[in-house]
């Protein structure tokens, strides 16, 4: 699991997990709300729990290609633009536009939020390990 | 009147009550012992209605269970409420489940020709979990006669179909020419394409059910068939993972089952729990309302269990915990009694914490102890990776715990209260978290000294504890 780094504070952290319930589970009439788990920093950043692992592998025709661990249901119902609302504020308009047309794509099948990262140069390089968030001072020390 | 054995717990599982093993109705815990602030257990313990709320992992649908339910009622929920997948899932029609890795099934005996079988009609009947997966369902060698699906469509032979898969049971069918070269894609009995798709180059003397070179199937198939064939005809039905369940019905090809394939008790379907109802009758309920962070109570199909076979649930270790939405305003003397397991994933594995700056009254294992904490640690008891029922009197100066039935003596736990319960987590902000389970939690805002040695026997008994 890694952590997507956003600038825009726990408030934001959240509303873009509820976003991503809200195109696997549009109905929204359950007690769950929220997809993936966030984080607040004592400076007022947020982190956003990313899912899963891609593993390097190769295609049919020995392209390299990835496989990723962990897939989100995309509902076949799911509103793309309602994500795309909350994620234009990290990425660039012409990334929120692919983000919306693979959600769109990817309905009645799954997505991996990682992949979205990967291929995002605006996510891209604000992935971190757990590792690198707790030498970053993410995790309060254990209390007794 | 006294009830014969059988009579009472026929009656006392019609009432989803807990039976014990004397000869009556046994009352539930907090009919016993009423007065909890909050009481969490997958059996029923006095609320007698739901006691937990349950997410599958399909479709992400919600639903309620009583204690009764916690069993095949909900792996019927997991599976989708499918009665042909709960057929297979619950063994009365069993089918052997490819793990995607190394199961699969070869016939061998065949030519290594692109076209060996000349003409004809391979027929299978697969239950597909997910749709974004890859793996063949059957070739001759690499890319002969091959069916696969990659990246979410249908490939024949070396030819991509742009046919969408989907997910769960269907039956397909594949026409090949007398080249070797298929024409036709069905699909539950509807043509979905037609076409051209040449042979590959690396056919080989075995043909494969479930895989095809290195890329394996993971799901179920079944009911298989190569048919019209002026060659070689062969079907399976494929009821199981042995090599008698995989005999040819019609001629004498039988398969081989190969990797260490187990039969299908649900793999690829979970369940998690999203609320864990308070049974004291005070609403304090505890939830998780983000979907990565709820314990696990189904898992590959099988409800999860403790280390004697009771229901239970899994904390993962990195984020999973429960917390009540409001703070109790607990003010000590508070008595808490926990039934946990912990395999230490971290300096610090909470079962029972509560809020920062809220009030916390802490049961949890350090490194090497068993912790007790409410403002001052107390480390009595030596930790193993094992079910045990904790319980604490937090009661300043005059507290105490126990481990299964073994006493501290008197210890000073501080003079904490208690605020937002948590399970599993030690701070409803993150911080360290539970590897392991908790199967019941039950908090008195009382000193329950009186009852206390009752109460763990009641919970002992129950959960197979021997108290020393």
């Amino acid at each position: 699991m890694k952590y997507l780094i956003l600038e825009s504070g726990i408030a934001y952290a959240r509303a873009l997990s509820a976003a991503m319930w809200g195109v696997t589970r549009p109905s929204g009439d359950n007690s769950t709300k929220y997809y993936v788990g966030t984080l607040q920093h004592p400076d007022g950043r947020a982190a956003l729990q990313v899912l899963g692992e891609a593993i390097e592998t190769e295609d049919e025709d020995g392209n390299p290609a990835y496989v990723f661990t962990e897939s989100q249901p995309i509902h076949k119902d799911c509103d793309a633009s309602a994500f795309r609302e909350v994620i234009k504020d990290s990425v660039t308009e012409a990334e929120a536009n692919a983000i919306e047309a693979g959600i769109e794509a990817a309905k009645g099948g799954r997505m991996s939020l990682l992949s979205v990262v990967l291929a995002s140069p605006s996510l891209s390089p604000r992935l971190k390990t757990k590792e690198e968030l707790q030498a970053d001072g993410w995790f309060p020390e254990p209390q007794e | 009147m006294a009830l014969s054995r059988p009579l009472s717990r026929s009656l006392s599982r019609a009432l989803g009550r807990g039976i014990s093993g004397g000869i009556g109705l046994i009352k539930r815990l907090l009919d016993l012992y009423p007065g909890a602030a909050a009481a969490y257990s997958l059996q029923d313990i006095g609320g007698g209605g739901n006691v937990t709320r349950v997410r599958r992992s399909s479709d992400n649908a919600e639903q309620d269970f009583t204690a009764g339910q916690i069993g095949d009622p909900l792996r019927q929920f997991a599976l989708n409420g499918d009665s042909d997948l709960w057929d297979f899932a619950s063994g009365s029609s069993p089918r052997m489940y490819f793990d995607g890795i190394n199961d699969n099934v070869t016939v061998a005996g065949m030519t290594a020709a692109s076209n060996y079988f000349r003409a004809c009609t391979i027929q299978a009947t697969v239950f597909i979990p997910d749709a974004s997966d890859s793996g063949s369902v059957f070739s001759l060698g690499i890319d002969c006669y091959r069916l696969r699906h990659f990246s979410g469509t249908w490939k024949i032979n070396t030819t991509n179909t742009h046919v969408s898969v989907t997910e769960g049971i269907q039956t397909l069918a594949v026409d090949y020419n007398s080249s070797g070269k298929a024409t036709a894609l069905r699909i539950n009995g509807a043509t979905e394409w037609v076409g051209t798709a040449s042979a590959g180059s690396s056919p080989s003397t075995l043909f494969n059910i479930g895989s095809a070179g290195s890329v394996h199937f993971t799901g179920l198939i079944y009911d298989f068939s190569l048919s019209g064939s002026s060659v070689k005809n062969f079907a399976f039905n494929g009821y199981g993972n042995q090599n008698s369940d995989w005999e040819d019905t019609v001629g004498s090809n039988d398969g081989t089952v190969n990797g260490s394939p187990a039969l299908f008790t649900g793999q690829g379907f979970d369940a998690y729990v999203t609320t864990w109802y308070d049974q004291s009758g005070n609403g304090n309920d505890a939830t998780q309302s983000t979907a990565a962070s709820q314990p696990q109570i189904v898992d590959s199909g099988v409800i999860v269990t403790d280390d004697d076979g009771i229901p239970s649930m899994d904390f993962d270790g990195t984020d999973d915990g429960f917390f009540t939405s409001t703070g109790l305003g607990l003010v000590q003397p508070i008595t808490a009694f926990c039934i946990g397991k912990s395999t230490l994933s971290s300096s610090f594995d909470p079962f029972m914490d509560g809020e920062f700056g809220g009030g916390r009254c802490q049961i949890g294992r350090s490194s090497s102890n068993f912790q007790f904490f409410a403002g001052t640690a107390q480390t009595p008891f030596t930790s193993d990776d094992n079910k045990h029922l904790l319980s604490c009197l937090y009661n300043g100066a005059s507290s105490s715990a126990r481990l299964d039935g073994t006493s501290s003596g008197t210890i000073n736990t501080g003079t904490g209260g208690m605020g937002r319960i948590s399970i599993g987590r030690d701070n409803p902000l993150g911080g360290t978290d539970l590897e392991g389970q908790v199967s019941e939690l039950i908090v008195y805002d009382s000193d329950q000294s009186t009852n206390r040695d009752a109460i763990e026997q009641n919970i002992a008994n129950r959960y197979g504890i021997a108290l020393s």
